[in-house]
């Protein structure tokens, strides 16, 4: 392999970790925050996309940045009002089996809702002459569509990092993570953190979505595969880090860019195993949580 | 009289234990009442009860005149009531100038963080640490910091020198004369009794849920505060 190349694979490496990073985000500060694993996550992740697919069908010349804010705000919009409904009274019986279980409903309805109205064709976000447009630096040629989409995925992970541990919004989300009825105590409006915490996890998986579809085909059906990568990023980030969640996405990028590079029939398969792997390691060394 | 806490009838049961039976009590503004009696005498539950933590109860709780409602920490939280819970119970994803000011309300009064930490020197040079990496004593201060931080008008202490060395019980009581010298009403569960008592206008002793003896501090004879604590009626 020449320098070049080895420059290539990292570089899509790092592009595909950055998808990856941004699939786990919201499911990890879901559960992080919440204490919910949001098995709805993969479906709002699907919406976004299609929110997005939507938005270019209407308005085909609205400007990219524009197109990625209505996702995410057509997402939030959904988690937030599937919290305050759903979740939130599921979560009033302090048993995670049982908000777990609500959430697969929701996931069910949501995936069943959108192949009945959108129709369960593979779609994909027409990304225009940004498809093909590349650049060049030392000799090397790398796309600016995964460029692009790093540079969304890494902005998107610095603004949230700076909302939860720079903010008094981020200060009470922590607080109510660790203690509900002690913030409440002090002030916090639980209720009400849950909802913009929620909003926030389902508006991010519309960023991923969104990112998803500038790469490849989606259908109202891929929201499981999307929660599996989700799945495996957040354990292997530390079940709710946000710092963990950006590693652990790298780690599967780049895991699969070099599987792929070495046998080109390989999949996922490299990637579910790294994902054993470290999972059988930290069950064994007790370290899980 | 200006009544700060009313308290009337209360009982409260978990399943079938009666944790709490016919609890009536009522403290003036800036009062200081001490509360005793042995684990499982129900002080927590009661204290726990104003908080707004428990989300059954019986009979009536009025703060400043209005009544309170089971299960609504943040409704005790407006009334202005704050809690030092046992354990001091600190949010650990915080720093120590974190948890002072999550404690901030909307509520104006003397304690800004300034005055906390002037309160606490020790706050101030250990701002940016994690409560995990403080001593006792030194989480002890954040958790009456952060407390203090809302502004209350009812200040509710339960444990306060539960696991703290003497000298930081001392420093702690100290504290609370800048407390009372602010006109908040106290409430306070020790297990020093003698040293509680000192600070108290009055003291209510509990025994299996229910109070066995209410009345002024000063003057409570060390054989009726004993015959109280193990179930006898003075």
């Amino acid at each position: 392999m020449t320098a070049a190349q080895f420059t290539v694979l990292i570089f899509q490496g790092l592009t595909l970790g950055g998808l990856y990073a941004m699939i786990g985000a919201g499911l990890a500060l879901n559960y992080g925050i919440l204490k919910v694993l949001q098995l709805a996550h993969g479906e709002y992740i699907t919406y976004g996309a299609f929110a997005a697919i939507g938005a270019i069908a209407l308005f085909p010349n609205l400007p990219f940045p524009l197109v990625l804010l209505l996702a995410f705000l057509a997402c939030a919009l959904l988690g937030a009002a599937a919290q305050l409904l759903i979740v939130e009274r599921a979560m009033a019986h302090r048993n995670e089996v049982v908000a777990m279980l609500v959430t697969f409903g929701l996931a069910v309805v949501l995936r069943d809702s959108l192949a009945e109205f959108a129709g369960a064709d593979l779609r994909g976000l027409s990304v225009g002459s940004l498809a093909q447009a590349n650049f060049t630096i030392a000799g090397i040629t790398l796309g600016v569509l995964p460029l692009v989409s790093l540079g969304i995925a890494l902005t998107s992970f610095l603004l949230l990092a700076l909302l939860i541990f720079r903010t008094r919004l981020g200060m009470e989300i922590r607080a109510v993570s660790d203690m509900p009825d002690i913030a409440a105590l002090v002030g916090a409006r639980v209720k009400r953190t849950h909802i913009v915490v929620a909003a926030l996890s389902a508006g991010l998986a519309a960023i991923a979505g969104v990112l998803l579809a500038m790469r490849s085909s989606i259908s109202p059906y891929s929201g499981l595969d999307s929660l599996l990568i989700a799945f495996e990023v957040v354990v292997l980030g530390g079940l709710g880090s946000i710092r963990g969640v950006l590693l652990a996405g790298l780690l599967l990028g780049m895991t699969q860019v070099i599987s792929t590079w070495a046998d080109n029939s390989a999949g996922l398969f490299y990637v579910h195993l790294v994902f054993f792997v470290v999972l059988v390691f930290r069950a064994k060394t007790g370290k899980l949580q | 009289m200006n009544l700060a806490l009313d308290v009337a009838h209360v009982a409260a049961n978990f399943g079938q234990f009666r944790a709490l039976n016919d609890i009536s009590l009522s403290l003036e503004a800036g009062e200081t009442l001490a509360l005793v009696g042995a684990n499982g005498a129900g002080k927590s539950t009661f204290l726990k009860i104003l908080c707004g933590l428990v989300d059954s109860w019986q009979g009536t709780v009025n703060i400043n005149g209005t009544p309170l409602k089971p299960g609504s920490p943040r409704q005790s939280s407006e009334l202005g009531l704050a809690l030092v819970p046992e354990g001091r119970l600190l949010f650990e994803s915080l720093t120590v100038r974190e948890n002072l000011m999550i404690g901030q309300t909307a509520r104006s009064g003397p304690w800004s963080l300034e005055a906390i930490e002037r309160l606490f020197p020790v706050l101030k040079e250990r701002r940016n640490a994690r409560p995990r990496e403080l001593s006792g004593g030194q989480q002890q201060m954040v958790a009456i910091g952060r407390a203090l931080a809302s502004n209350p008008q009812i200040l509710l202490f339960d444990e306060i020198s539960l696991g703290l060395s003497p000298a930081v019980v001392r420093e702690v009581y100290d504290a609370l004369k800048a407390v009372r010298k602010e006109g908040v009403t106290l409430v306070i569960v020790d297990q020093d009794i003698s040293r509680v008592c000192n600070v108290s206008e009055n003291v209510a002793c509990f025994f299996k849920g229910t109070v066995t003896h209410y009345g002024p501090a000063a003057g409570m004879t060390a054989a009726a505060l004993h015959e109280a604590y193990f179930g006898g009626r003075t």
